[in-house]
């Protein structure tokens, strides 16, 4: 079956089969790899992306519900080449370490910095839950998205 | 110095943000296929007859293998080569590896798994230690279950225990555990018309895998390429072969490039796990608190193949006593074969079960000697100099002590009484310390040295090429600032190229807490010489003495004449000079070997307090706050350290509170990751993080390895924090809030 949709700013069609996931149709049919697959059961959210502004973990969802949507993923973050400010904190603050969890983690932060932009630490925390990391013990992406927040919510 | 001792951004940070990194479950080739294992479902089996027909005939699979396709050694294990590339007449464990599958799309090769038909002959099989060491057990493999015993001896501890006043013995267990890397094992192959076979896999041993992969494959080592693009996490995990061998294997029956990237419960079911123990102690104190004997019986649960097997048990024996003065020691260990999922290194390498056995009981020895916890480990803290409890010296840096002031200095510590107090009657505090000691390095015996090549290109940048992986830990961004500190110039103007067996000298696996003194000090070395040739080459250009030249940021200079890099670089050709210098170091030896590739020479430190909170009722543990003190010796980047330590805390309270494989008759139960659970973002506590002052000589500007230290002394820190907050402990690891719960009430009653 086709669908269309809208990424990361570009509408797009794709040729899918039905039982595909929106997670497949980004990596394989985009090669958009920066959303990453961990678990493919939706426990880990490394396949995090924006679907209509709400964080989404994207192998939970099946690629046909994507049709008429608006999908944002990490690739389209820093479109020009500039880098999001919440990137920007991701690298001066050390929270990335192997990576693997970095994207997912940058999108839920996104999502949370949309809807509140000057969230407690407990907040945060609370966002990010779903983000499992195995490197950072998370203090470091604690620190990067307020950062971030300063930094949009001041802008210089 | 500019370049060493500041916080220097990750040099991949960026594309890591931006999504542009590749990992191994990235790549995609045209025309390739993927790749499946058809693994055994019962734990130990003859293997009667397979059948290839009922997959082959699916559509989109293109080949089965078995062992018959293995067209070399059918055999790979890092010490002791004891396990099948694919099983031929026994498997050993759920999960053995008896057929591969070849499919255009991964789902059918996973269906076409599923539908290879193979018909076992089930054997007795053994699931635990004790069980194995019986009489007349179920044999795992025909020479026996014990794969390695470690006897040691100091001083007599027969005359040794009469001396102390206080003499506890305890037996301790520690679970299986999952190292959970966010990216499971992947990798893609592809034969060349040469005949070279690449392999891109996500692991921390290139070199040693192209080995492996050449044994196998029955092909020299030259016709194997080992890649590793981007590491999305090992922690031990991916020390060694995973899928290299499937995906060379089915790259070469097919002739098509081949991918596999395992799903979550193939990935933490049957890859090598952190080792099982169950740890039997005796020691013995004066009651001033002198430590005066000490006896470990030490069981490490192998699984079915010995991975790593014998040197994490050996390792759980140098490490099982601390970095302690004792005059009296006797250590048995030994490595056990199960016929449970293999077991391999994880982040401490059998140190963190050993520590947390050997901390609580003696931070329980403290309490019967009425000493403090900490000023009792000061008391008996080995120093700079001093022999260590296995008869080793502690010939290097030595910053035990030092790690324990640091405790006893942290605000945590000092206010650990006011701490303790809690308005809710349900709910009770306390403070807990421990340490512990990992050595940097492979041990002696095994090769371990590492190379380095420095190059300068002709736009005037330079290059550093390794033979090690950054799987995360940051160490590629040292390697650059390392060399940029030699050469005067900026870490942006150098870039670290990591494994690639065909172009970069070799560097041995990351792992052991080895890489920061070992192929930082090569390239600590081949700046050094890189930069005389530069100096030289320019000396030459302008026809003076090399003495007469200085390395500014923009390139030399001499009596007001100034060059920039690029034109030394046209120089460098000009006069006939490689682009590049290489240099090799080895890790310095142990002046005392006690056998078994015992001790190592250069050993790391750490000491951790933890405040906890434990809920009365539910015995459940909240972790509220951890201070790290560490000796790394000299630290090259400040950030770099933090996400060391405050990753190693996050991993500390897994093991201590959360992650425990259930094994039932050989088969994990719990092998995804709402099940088996590792601490999120809401479950850590702040973490302070200090290093203490120490200089390693060895190391590149005074630095060694931390890694490993920075998690292993965690779970006796929380475990002795709730002897604090409640005055039970518990000697089963993870701690079960159960087991918790019961033991309060035992002592209520009491």
């Amino acid at each position: 079956m086709e669908i269309s949709f809208i990424l990361n700013g570009n509408p797009v069609n794709a040729g899918i089969a039905p039982t595909q996931t929106l997670l497949d149709v980004l990596r394989e049919s985009f090669r958009l790899t920066g959303t990453k697959e961990g678990c493919s059961e939706g426990e880990c959210g490394a396949c995090t992306v924006l679907v209509n502004g709400k964080a989404v973990v994207s192998c939970l969802m099946l690629a046909p519900q994507a049709e008429g949507c608006e999908v944002t993923t990490i690739e389209g973050l820093s479109l020009g080449g500039e880098l999001h400010p919440i990137q920007t904190a991701f690298v001066k603050e050390g929270a990335v370490q192997c990576g693997y969890c970095t994207p997912g983690a940058v999108m839920s932060s996104y999502a949370l910095l949309s809807e509140n932009p000057r969230p407690g630490e407990g907040e945060i925390r609370a966002a990010i839950a779903g983000n499992l990391c195995r490197c950072t013990g998370y203090q470091k992406i604690v620190k990067a998205v307020q950062r971030a927040a300063e930094e949009m919510d001041d802008p210089v | 110095m500019s370049e060493i001792g500041t916080t220097v951004f990750r040099k991949d940070a960026r594309a890591k943000v931006t999504g542009e990194a590749l990992y191994a479950t990235d790549l995609f080739e045209e025309g390739m296929l993927h790749g499946a294992v058809v693994r055994s479902p019962v734990p130990h089996a003859r293997i009667l007859s397979i059948d290839a027909g009922p997959a082959l005939a699916l559509p989109g699979v293109f080949a089965v293998l078995t062992s018959k396709d293995v067209p070399g050694k059918n055999e790979f294990g890092v010490i002791t080569r004891d396990q099948p590339v694919l099983c031929n007449d026994t498997v050993r464990f759920t999960g053995d590896a008896v057929a591969l599958v070849a499919a255009e799309t991964r789902e059918q090769a996973y269906q076409g798994a599923r539908e290879v038909r193979v018909a076992y002959d089930p054997l007795p099989s053994v699931f635990d230690v004790e069980s194995a060491l019986r009489e007349h057990a179920p044999l795992v493999h025909e020479k026996g279950n014990i794969l390695k015993h470690v006897h040691l001896e100091k001083g007599n501890v027969e005359s040794g225990f009469p001396e102390a006043d206080i003499v506890l013995s305890e037996t301790f267990r520690t679970a299986p555990g999952e190292h959970m890397p966010l990216e499971t094992e992947a990798g893609l192959a592809k034969v060349s018309q040469d005949g070279v076979i690449t392999i891109w896999a996500s692991t921390q041993s290139a070199y040693r895998d192209q080995r492996d992969l050449a044994h196998a494959l029955g092909l020299p080592e030259n016709r194997i390429r080992v890649i590793v693009p981007h590491v999305g996490g090992a922690f031990g995990r991916k020390d060694g072969i995973t899928v290299q061998i499937y995906l060379a294997l089915l790259a070469r029956a097919t002739g098509r490039p081949v991918k596999m990237h395992c799903p979550r419960e193939e990935s933490a079911s049957f890859f090598p796990k952190r080792h099982g123990t169950l740890l039997k102690y005796k020691v013995g104190a004066k009651r001033d608190g002198t430590l005066v004997a000490a006896a470990l019986e030490a069981y490490y649960d192998t699984g079915a193949y010995a991975v790593f097997g014998e040197k994490v048990m050996g390792a759980g024996v140098e490490y099982g006593l601390g970095g302690y003065r004792i005059p009296h020691t006797q250590i048995n260990g030994y490595s056990v074969y199960t016929n449970n999922p293999p077991a391999g290194a994880f982040r401490g390498f059998g140190m963190p079960q050993v520590t947390f056995a050997w901390e609580s009981l003696l931070d329980e020895l403290a309490y019967r000697c009425g000493m403090d916890p900490l000023e009792f480990r000061l008391k008996n803290s080995a120093d700079h100099g001093e022999e260590g409890p296995l008869g080793q010296i502690f010939e290097t840096s030595t910053g035990l002590r030092q790690t324990l002031e640091g405790v006893r200095s942290s605000p945590l510590w000092k206010k650990r009484l006011d701490l303790k107090t809690v308005s809710d009657p349900f709910k009770a505090r306390g403070v807990g310390v421990a340490s512990c000691i990992k050595g940097c390095g492979l041990g002696i015996g095994m090769p371990d040295f590492a190379e380095a090549e420095v190059q300068i290109l002709p736009e005037g940048t330079f290059v550093a090429r390794v033979g090690v992986t950054d799987m995360g830990e940051g160490i590629a961004t040292t390697f650059c600032q390392i060399v940029a500190e030699l050469l005067g110039v900026s870490s942006e103007s150098v870039e670290c190229i990591q494994s690639d067996t065909f172009l970069n000298p070799p560097g041995g696996p990351t792992a052991a807490s080895r890489n920061t003194i070992l192929t930082g000090k090569a390239c600590f070395l081949a700046a050094e010489d890189l930069k005389r040739v530069l100096c030289e080459t320019a000396a030459r250009h302008w026809g003076g003495a090399p003495e007469g030249v200085v390395l500014t940021k923009s390139g030399p200079r001499m009596e007001g004449r100034t060059a920039s890099f690029s034109e030394v670089s046209s120089w460098m050709v000009e006069q006939g000079k490689p682009p590049g210098v290489r240099a090799r170091y080895d890790m310095p030896v142990a002046s005392r070997p006690l056998g078994y590739g015992l001790p190592h020479r250069i050993y790391s430190f750490a000491s951790h307090a933890a405040l906890v909170e434990v809920d009365r009722l539910t015995g459940q543990v909240t972790v509220l706050e951890v201070s790290a003190f560490l000796d790394c010796g000299n630290v090259l980047n400040p950030q770099g350290l933090e996400g060391q330590s405050e990753g190693g805390v996050a991993q500390g309270i897994g093991f201590a509170l959360m992650e425990k494989n259930v094994i039932q008759e050989g088969s994990v139960l719990n092998n995804k990751l709402s099940t088996y659970i590792i601490p999120t973002a809401p479950d850590m506590p702040a973490v302070e993080t200090s290093a203490v002052d120490t200089y390693e000589e060895a190391g590149p500007f005074g630095a060694k390895g931390i890694a490993e230290a920075a998690s292993g002394s965690v779970a006796p820190a929380i475990f002795n924090a709730v002897r604090d907050a409640v005055g039970v402990r518990l000697r089963d690891l993870p701690l079960s809030p159960e087991q918790l719960v019961e033991a309060m009430m035992e002592r209520h009653e009491s």
